[in-house]
Parts: C-alpha cells; structure tokens; sequence
C-alpha cells in the first residue's frame, strides 16, 4: 500500500506539480525534477544489485560498468542525433573532428538507428554481463575474489574508456546532447517525459524483481547465499543462478545508464570507475539488503544528501559517503529500512509492556513473596 | 587408436554403488589407495575407521565433490559417475547429508524441503514457472512429518536447535528421494535421546533405499549396523557383520589399539 503510493506521487503527483506556474506553493521546479530522474535511474539500478547482493549475497564492485555501457549507448545514439548541428558543423561529433577523425567508425554506425540503440542498451550489458559472469561462475569464484575481480573490471573499463584511441570521447566522455528521438532535450516538457519514462521503468524493474524473488528461484537465491554447498547437493546448479541475476542486474544498470545520459546531458568515464561502483553498493547497504525498497530508499537518500552536501558543504561529502558506510556496516548492518523497523518493533514493545502492566499490577504484587 | 577393451560386466547386478581400484592424492597424501568399494541396493552401511582414513574422501568421491586420481565409480547399473558435476549426480537419485549441518538459514522450513523435493528440472527458468502442486505440498508435508518438524514449518530454519537441523538437513535429503543416501555422522553433537531417533529414522529410510552411514560412535554404529566396512589408510581393511568386525585383531589394533594409546598417554 505504501509503496503503491509512493509510486503514484513519484510517477504521476510530481510531474502534474511540475506543470503548475513557478509561483504556486506546490510548484516542482524543473531542476528538482530532472534531478528526481536522476536519482530514479539510480534506484532502477540499485534494485539490480540488491537482487544480487542482497539475495543471492554476490558482491559486484562492478556496476559502474554496466551503468555506463548502456549510458554510452544511448549516448552515442544522441552525439549522432546532433548531425551537423554541432560546433564543427560536421556530420562527426565534435571530439571526432577535434582528433582528425575522417570517417564515422563501424561499430557507430548502427547507433544512427533508434530501434538498435533500444535494444543495444539492454543488450550490451546483459551480454557483457553474461560472458563475464559465465567466466567467474563457471571457475567458481566467489566471495570476495569475485568482489575483487569485479573492482578490477570497473578499474580496466575506466581505463579503456579514457583512450582518446577508442573513439568514445575519451576522459570528456559524451556530452551537447540536442534531442532524444527528435525532441528538443532543452524543453522542460521532454525532461519531463523522460522523468515519467524514468519512473515507469523503476517500478517495472520493482515489480520484475519482486516477482523473481516470489518464486523459486528467489528462494534458491537466498539459499544460494546461506549455504551453496546444500544447493549444489540438492540438485541446482549455484553458476547458473548467480549467472541469471548478474545478466538481470546488468541490464537493469544499462537500462539505467541509458536514461541517466539524456538526463543529465554527460556520460564520461569518471561515471564508470571503481568509485561510483562502489558508491552504488553504499546506496544498497544504506537502504537496507534484501528488501528491494531498500535499495530505492537508499539510493534516492544517499544521492538527496548528496546533492545538498556537495552544493552546501562540497569538503565534507567524501567524508560522509566514507562515515556512511562504515557507520551502516557496524551500526545498521541492515540499512535504513532494517533500523526503522527494529525501532518500530521496540516502540511496538513499550507500548504493549505498558499496557500490560497496567493491566497485570495487583497481582504481581500480591503474588511477590514477603521477606 | 582403439578404445580399451571394456570389462563386461561393468558392475554386480545388484549393487547401487561400486567403485572400483579408486585412488585420491591430495598433493601426495593418498587419501584414497586403490580402494575397491561396493554397496547392494537397500542396503544400510557403515563405514568407520581412525581419522584420516579416508571416510569422508569416500562420500565426497561419490557426490562428485572430489574427483579421483584413477578408478571407476559407477552408480546403479553402469552409471559413471566420474564426468558429473555434483548437482548431476544429485539429480540422478545420490543425497548427501553433511556432518554439520547445513540448511537454508533465512528460508522457513518448508521452504528448505520445497527446494529439496526431487524434481523434473532444476533450472532456473522452471524455477521460474508457477508452483503450489497439490501433490508437491503433500509430499513437503510427509518429509516434515516424518522428521518430526510439520509444527515448525514456518518459522526459519536458523532457529532450530541443532539436532532440530540435522533431521531438516536428513529430511531435504528424504525430499531429493535419492537411491542411495550418504550421511556423514548423523549424531555428532545430539543427545542420547536425539541420537536413538536419529537411529530409528535411518532404519526406516533404509526400507526402500540404500543407506551408506560414516559414524565414530560406536554405540550408535551397534545400534544401527548389521554390514560394517573399515577403512584404515584409504583402503578397506575389513567388512561383515558388526559382532565379526569388532572381534577382528586387525581392527582392535588400529580403531581401537589407538584409543588404548591415547587413553595410556593421559596417565
């Protein structure tokens, strides 16, 4: 019920408000909105690694990698969109002509096409994803070396993308993004229908997740982290399942990645690193493991306080994110939501002890024995 | 090049596992020497022997766990077993009970059997697909029962006592509706009270299954046994009934010769 209304005031109540005139109480300003949709596609993307993490307890340090492949190929869909509009006004994207590059690259070609780009931001990350994880799986490594061979993924994907060499616009990424599939990205009203775009995705995504969770192969995840061994000895094969959630949770972050760039307006290698890989792992244990709302709650929190610590206080916000997840590891080992929900149970128990008392005091003290 | 000329027949009719001249080397240390092993179907064995003797080597050769050096392992007719993966051989009617135990902590305990339960397909997408069969939630509740666990089935499984998981863990195991059942002692850590049930619970499966028992408890192994098989240095030392094997010198000398030595080294 909750989560029903909060999804009909994120995907409907905020847009409508953002459509009143600035000068009304319940006015949405554009920046908020567009910075809501960016936290949502954050969320899109933490919910895949809570159905990884939380469920099936792999640790990927990875994800900045997925997020930015379908961020790139989105964006490179948008740097051909741009023709010859640009600064150079050549049919190439500017960093092109600006590294006396003559001719439009193959592997660009097929971006000029909105249907292959649709498809290609699910589908690079779930292959990259698969071939990855079909490797690590199938050698079985787990814990924390897969953790640590994710973060050397994360690593050497930064370093690739930074090469000028690579055609990608190297350490400047992408970026002058003019339309999305025609629109002009400078309307609020095209922000606005990729906000709603945005928030339909992320409650898809929920429900996509939920439902893997309500069936068996939810709770083979869950057994899988609990005890692998018993799962192998009862007949399942652990890789296959890992492999399943790896590829769901890739393509759920290039899915992600795909909407943040319009967004946004910028996809550089600095979004694909092993920082904000990481960064997206504090969102899920902040929020709570396990429990899929927990890692939007994350998410949309941690990036909230962010973008207030970085205009307000800009030096403290590393110190935060650090502070956050050390103080979630020892204090609040099950997030926000884990937290609020032992507090509720002890309020819950005051409340009951003392209407017990009240109840029960006479006889208590008849009952107590005289010294 | 022509294949080699294959030993007809592959195993005695009636065995359910056979292994046959099977060696494990862990970096030199032969945990397994030529050990030649075979079991009849609806059997119930023990096998017991002084650590280190290869027990658990045994069960984890059979489940697929440990691959050996050299040797056959063949389940039911001419099954090789050597070429699968454990959760195959699983599937294929083997389960194995761990020594401690080893449940599905935040699954509730029906959950645990319901991922147990033997079933057509494994994989992911049939997990995938609806479930709830009637016949399905009878048998979950038939393990249950039988383990003595049908009242908790919905609470977690972490919250069992320990002999509580071990039944769990014996009743996953009922669920897979194995063939052949390898148990690697069963009543570590139970009360005497535990451990008399956990005896009779073993003889009832051992009905319609075989039953291939690892026990150190030697008053439990008299309870349960009638075929006895020692291991000593990776290979069988002897077989047959409990009252011949215990009279053996052989085995006085190195089952319980050491036990006569660790007791002489407390004076």
């Amino acid at each position: 019920m909750a989560l029903a209304i909060a999804a009909v005031v994120v995907a409907v109540v905020l847009p409508v408000c953002n459509m009143l005139p600035a000068g009304s109480p319940l006015a949405v300003s554009n920046f908020t909105l567009n910075l809501f949709g960016k936290f949502l596609t954050y969320a899109i993307l933490a919910l895949g690694l809570d159905l990884l993490w939380g469920y099936a307890g792999v640790l990927s340090l990875g994800h900045g990698v997925f997020f930015g492949l379908g961020a790139y190929a989105m964006g490179m869909h948008l740097m051909l969109e741009i023709g010859s509009k640009s600064v150079y006004q050549s049919s190439l994207p500017d960093f092109m002509v600006w590294n006396q590059v003559t001719m439009l690259p193959l592997f660009w070609r097929p971006f000029h096409s909105s249907l292959f780009t649709l498809v290609a931001i699910v589908l690079v990350p779930a292959l990259f994803g698969f071939a990855f994880g079909y490797l690590a799986f199938r050698s079985r490594i787990r814990g924390v070396y897969f953790s640590i061979i994710t973060q050397a993924l994360a690593l050497s994907a930064w370093l690739v993308f930074n090469r000028n060499e690579m055609n990608l616009g190297g350490t400047n990424g992408l970026a002058d993004f003019k339309t999305v599939f025609g629109m002009p990205l400078n309307q609020p009203a095209t922000q606005r229908g990729l906000y709603v775009v945005t928030a339909l995705t992320l409650i898809g995504a929920y429900v996509l997740c939920r439902w893997i969770t309500l069936t068996r192969a939810g709770k083979v995840l869950v057994a899988i982290r609990d005890s692998e061994t018993r799962v192998l000895f009862s007949g399942y094969s652990p890789a296959a399942y890992k492999l399943f959630v790896f590829v769901v949770s890739a393509a759920l972050a290039g899915i992600a990645g795909a909407l943040y760039a319009p967004q946004v307006g910028i996809i550089t290698p600095a979004k694909i690193g092993v920082l904000p890989s990481i960064e997206m792992v504090v969102w899920v244990a902040a929020g709570g493991r396990g429990t899929l709302y927990g890692a939007v709650l994350g998410a949309f929190g941690v990036n909230w306080i962010q973008s207030w610590l970085t205009t307000s206080y800009p030096d403290l916000w590393l110190l935060f994110l650090g502070g956050l997840f050390m103080g979630a590891v020892l204090f609040f080992p099950d997030g926000i939501v884990g937290a609020l929900g032992r507090l509720g149970a002890r309020v819950r128990r005051i409340v009951s002890r003392r209407s017990d008392r009240a109840v029960s005091t006479p006889s208590v003290s008849l009952g107590r024995p005289t010294p | 090049m022509s294949a080699p000329p294959r030993s007809e027949p592959l195993t005695r009719a009636a065995s359910i596992i056979y292994l046959e001249d099977v060696t494990v080397n862990y970096d030199g240390f032969k945990a397994l020497s030529r050990l030649n092993f075979f079991m009849d179907r609806r059997e119930l064995r023990v096998v017991i022997g002084p650590n280190g003797a290869g027990k658990t080597t045994l069960l984890d050769v059979v489940s697929g766990r440990v691959k050996p050096e050299s040797g056959r392992v063949i389940f039911g007719h001419s099954t090789d077993l050597l070429p699968l993966r454990e959760n195959q051989i699983a599937q294929l009617g083997v389960g194995r009970k761990f020594q401690t135990p080893s449940v599905f902590v935040n699954l509730t305990v029906w959950d645990n059997v319901e991922l147990s339960l033997r079933r057509a397909s494994k994989g992911v997408f049939a997990a995938l697909r609806r479930r709830d069969a009637r016949e399905e939630r009878d048998r979950i509740l038939q393990t249950l029962e039988t383990v003595r666990l049908a009242d908790k089935a919905d609470g977690k499984a972490g919250a069992l006592s320990h002999g509580e998981k071990q039944w769990l863990e014996i009743g996953m195991v009922i669920a897979q509706d194995p063939e052949l059942l390898l148990v690697d002692e069963p009543v570590a850590g139970m009360t005497d009270d535990e451990t008399a049930r956990t005896g009779e619970l073993l003889e009832s499966i051992a009905a319609d299954r075989s039953v291939l028992v690892i026990e150190h408890d030697m008053e439990f192994v008299r309870q349960i046994a009638r075929q006895v098989t020692v291991l000593h240095q990776g290979t069988v030392l002897c077989e047959g009934p409990v009252e011949q094997v215990q009279g053996d010198p052989r085995v006085l000398e190195v089952y319980l010769g050491r036990r006569r030595e660790g007791a002489d080294a407390v004076h």
